[in-house]
């Protein structure tokens, strides 16, 4: 009796026949998890972002797009939602943690990274002065100087470009983004296969390649003037000049084996590594120059020591001082930075032009003077030797004659 | 001879396929398959990329089983470039690719079981499925496309409370699959529509190459990869297989396996205790090229790819196990009396239409001609 | 009225998997699960563009979908919602460089979005259930306007 009571209270019971009427899953079973990522990522300190679009160049599915933010007065990231799929690389990537999605930014900080970027940088040690602008402004100090050039480090770079703006030769710092990298390596498979094709065509049973190289060295190869040089610190061992050249190429010692000059390698070379001729150092900043004042001046040659380009300072002969040579000079501000007493400054090309020329006519006359000067006294010396010389022999020519006479 | 085309949408069919399926009255005498729905181009895409992003269009290859690709693919460059993974990494590694098996596995069984008719049985896979769903968002961070793996380890470290819920979650997911492997086996109906049909012998397994369960339903326990992964080998892990080679035996399988999975994952995580450290290194990755293997839930998957320095993905291959799989099909119709055991024999191969939209290129050793391949 | 409160209650879904990664799949696959349940909410999916309500498309348009997806859309029957699901259908997500003709907006019109890669199944529920019963109803106001509005010029 109690029992079928209870069963009536229960069936009667206002919440029992609520949950029969709609039975509907539970609200809790459907809540996430604190880990899970949810799209889009928070832009959660947009006071702390630097604008360096590490978050951008990040992003595999092109979701994020930095735009001008008038409350910040700077470029804030702003995420798709559409296209977001939630890897969280953006998170990892940002230097100062401005995003968040899930609790990536918090549990993973401190963990190794390296980042993923669209377009990369690479140095190019021909062209590179190592005056170390680009140390100085890099946000996340990847460059490093190995001694013989300066080096970025390709697992830390973000990819913000601040070290190409900071550069003061043009085309030190190259870039090559994923579009190069696909249209190089497209390039290179399509040269690759042709040449397999074609081989397999001119001779069916023998693989030797080696003869076909020699049989068209004369006519269809000598497209280039001289044998490419591989440029070490541009080369990313991507192998694509391997696979184009009928010769040989020894990546490992970056040297060119065997060459037949068919200038392949150059095309399919994604960060121009392959190289054959003189490279020419342009500058940025061809109106501005370096001055150095001669009055504040202590002459103590640190600029002259610190500077890395071949001729562009010199040390007058009158003052005993130095002066910077604009036509050469690259306007990389080490001297201005290294002057222990401020005495060098920016001014007008020209006017450092007139100095130069002042100067070096004075320092061009003063060495004519002293080679002509050293001549003088080099013939001098000469002459008098000569007449010295002459002078014994008619003295010995005379005794001769005298001891015959008394014979 | 009549035609019955299925597909590219149909009731039965969970992914974009065509099947015209001849048949002779209720018999079916051939198929012929057309693909290209799916087809991306992902290999195309990642030429020429970073490869932490290449990680994440790899783990979009397919969505089931979408951690053994990523894990793949880490170990590939990992392998080439000789970077030590830490412990800590590796055995969340093996929880995370086991509970994957699982959900996979379980997956098959439930469109399997619902292919059969046999409804009740695929909700309750289904509904076991989602507490293994739960461990992976807990575990990573997102259900699916987890993006928990990178070159050089796991993104994120677990606590001791995620672990207590796992083994909690993990007896709870046993109980439940002694239950429905026992329906499994002993049900009179199941065993009506899966015994003696779609059966592969041991010879046509080798003609066709055909790896996974498909295989190891037909008495090939070693074409199992993680007899040769060095975690697993830690794990002392075991194969499951059968010779019986038909449609049951398949499914009988993909449950045991998933009997072996929580196994493993009990071991895993009792060494995972055990082991101290990070759970991620840092990596420099050096130019060149390698490949690697290693067992999907449906069989093999092969990676080779070429570097630059700095891991930008040069050329990568990625071979997936249901391209040989499909070709074992062909076989199987031989023993299926009806139209409806064709469909179910061919969801008992489970096939994954996204991993299988790859463009393969034969070359004839005799003539050397070179032409792409299309499943007839 | 009658028609219009069922229609509320009983909406058939048809999945179409247009290229994507079958992640979207199982997850509107483990909507059918005990725990979601979407037939409680009414809600069937029947793979099935004849009898369908709703369109739930997924993955970016390929190539040989681009006349097929006109197709099916054209093939279900008047008051047509399209959901697109994941980054995917709304954007190409990560494979905007593949062989792709973009996404699914640009080919046929779309009503409502569920942004993810994947969502969760909870999500797409909700965004299912949001807008079928609404838009459906909408709809059918508008074609019984288009409606009369041709008997009136008849």
């Amino acid at each position: 009796m109690s029992s079928s009571m209870w069963y009536l209270y229960e069936f009667v019971r206002k919440k029992w026949i609520k949950k029969f009427l709609d039975a509907k899953t539970e609200k809790e079973i459907v809540i996430a998890p604190k880990r899970y990522r949810k799209v889009p990522p928070k832009i959660l300190y947009p006071e702390r972002c630097i604008s360096c679009g590490a978050c951008e160049g990040s992003c595999p599915s092109f979701a994020i797009k930095l735009i001008d933010n008038k409350k910040y007065n700077k470029k804030i990231p702003k995420i798709d939602v559409g296209s977001c799929i939630s890897c969280g690389n953006c998170v990892e990537s940002c230097p100062t943690k401005v995003l968040e999605i899930g609790v990536i930014m918090e549990e993973t900080r401190g963990l190794p990274w390296n980042i993923p970027k669209y377009s990369h940088v690479i140095i190019d040690e021909e062209l590179c002065v190592n005056c170390g602008s680009c140390k100085l402004v890099c946000p996340v100090d990847v460059i490093e100087y190995n001694g013989i050039t300066h080096v970025i480090d390709e697992n830390g770079c973000i990819g913000c470009k601040r070290c190409i703006e900071a550069c003061p030769v043009i085309d030190t710092i190259k870039t090559y983004d994923e579009k190069i990298l696909k249209e190089k390596i497209d390039k290179c498979q399509y040269l690759k296969f042709e040449k397999l094709l074609s081989c397999d065509k001119d001779s069916s049973n023998s693989n030797d390649r080696n003869l076909d190289i020699k049989k068209e060295k004369g006519n269809v190869y000598e497209k280039i003037s001289e044998i490419p040089r591989i440029v070490k610190s541009l080369c990313i061992s991507c192998e694509n000049c391997v696979d184009v050249c009928p010769g040989n190429i020894d990546l490992k010692n970056y040297k060119v084996v065997e060459c037949v000059k068919c200038g392949d390698c150059i095309e399919v070379c994604p960060t121009t590594a392959m190289r054959i001729g003189e490279v020419v150092k342009g500058i940025k900043l061809k109106d501005k120059c370096y001055i150095i004042d001669e009055k504040s001046c202590i002459g103590c040659r640190i600029c002259y020591k610190s500077c890395n380009v071949d001729n562009a300072i010199f040390i007058s002969t009158e003052t005993r001082l130095p002066y910077i040579n604009p036509e050469l000079c690259v306007r990389c501000g080490l001297c201005y930075r290294e002057c222990p007493v401020d005495a060098i400054s920016l001014t007008n090309t020209e006017k450092v032009l007139e100095i130069y020329k002042i100067r070096r006519i004075k320092d061009k006359f003063d060495a004519i003077i002293k080679s002509d000067l050293e001549e003088l006294s080099k013939n001098y010396v000469m002459s008098k030797n000569d007449i010295v010389e002459f002078a014994k022999i008619k003295v010995n020519k005379e005794v001769n004659k005298f001891i015959k006479y008394d014979d | 001879m009549n035609v019955v085309p299925i597909g590219p949408i149909h009731p039965v069919l969970k992914e974009p396929i065509r099947i015209k399926l001849i048949v002779e009255g209720e018999n079916v005498v051939g198929s012929e398959l057309e693909m290209g729905y799916v087809h991306r181009g992902i290999e195309k895409i990642m030429e020429g990329k970073h490869y932490l992003k290449g990680i994440y269009l790899s783990e979009r290859v397919c969505g089931i089983c979408s951690y053994i690709h990523t894990q793949t693919f880490a170990e590939c460059i990992e392998h080439m470039s000789k970077i030590e993974v830490p412990d800590k990494a590796r055995y969340l590694r093996v929880v995370t690719a086991e509970l994957e098996r699982i959900h996979s596995h379980l997956i098959a069984a439930a469109v399997y079981d619902l292919s059969i008719e046999h409804e009740t049985l695929a909700m309750w896979c289904l509904n076991a499925r989602e507490h293994v769903m739960d461990l992976m968002e807990l575990i990573t961070g997102n259900r699916v496309n987890m993006g928990f793996n990178v070159v050089g380890g796991v993104r994120l470290d677990i606590n001791k409370e995620i672990i207590d819920k796992i083994y909690k979650k993990i007896n709870e997911l046993e109980d439940d699959m002694k239950n429905i492997l026992e329906v499994f086996e002993t049900g009179p109906l199941i065993n009506l529509r899966g015994e003696g049909i779609g059966v592969i012998g041991y010879r046509e397994i080798m003609k066709t190459r055909a790896v996974g369960p498909v295989a190891r339903a037909s008495a090939m326990p070693e074409s199992d990869w993680r007899l040769r992964h060095p975690t697993y080998k830690e794990l002392k892990f075991k194969p499951v297989w059968r010779d019986e080679g038909d449609n049951s035996a398949r499914m009988i399988v993909r449950h045991e396996e998933v009997m072996t999975s929580i196994n493993l994952i009990r071991k895993a995580l009792e060494l995972y205790e055990e082991s101290s450290g990070g759970v991620r290194v840092k990596v420099d990755i050096k130019g060149g090229s390698g490949e690697w293997k290693n067992e999907a839930p449906r069989g093999e998957v092969y990676y080779k790819m070429s570097l630059t320095d700095g891991g930008l993905i040069k050329r990568i291959m990625i071979r997936t196990p249901t391209v040989m799989n499909l070709e074992a099909y062909k076989y199987m119709l031989k023993t299926c009396p009806t139209v409806s055991d064709a469909v179910t024999t061919y969801t008992s191969i489970d096939p994954c239409v996204s991993c299988t939209e790859r463009t393969i290129v034969l070359k004839d050793k005799k003539t050397g001609k070179i032409k792409p391949y299309s499943f007839k | 009225m009658i028609k219009e409160f069922f229609r509320k209650r009983d909406i058939n879904v048809c999945v179409v998997n247009t290229g994507g990664c079958n992640g979207c799949d199982i997850e509107i696959v483990s909507c059918l699960a005990p725990r979601y349940d979407i037939e409680q909410y009414g809600i069937h999916v029947h793979n099935n563009p004849r009898e369908a309500d709703v369109l739930v498309v997924t993955g970016p348009v390929t190539l040989p979908w681009k006349n097929r997806l006109k197709e099916i859309y054209e093939k279900t029957p008047e008051p047509k919602i399209v959901v697109a699901v994941g980054a995917c259908a709304l954007s190409c997500g990560i494979f905007k460089e593949g062989h792709v003709c973009g996404p699914v907006d640009k080919i046929i019109p779309v009503d409502a979005k569920v942004p993810g890669c994947p969502p969760r199944p909870a999500e797409i529920l909700d965004a299912i259930l949001k807008i079928a019963p609404d838009a459906i109803a909408s709809k059918e106001k508008i074609l019984k306007k288009r409606k009369e509005g041709v008997k009136s010029t008849v």
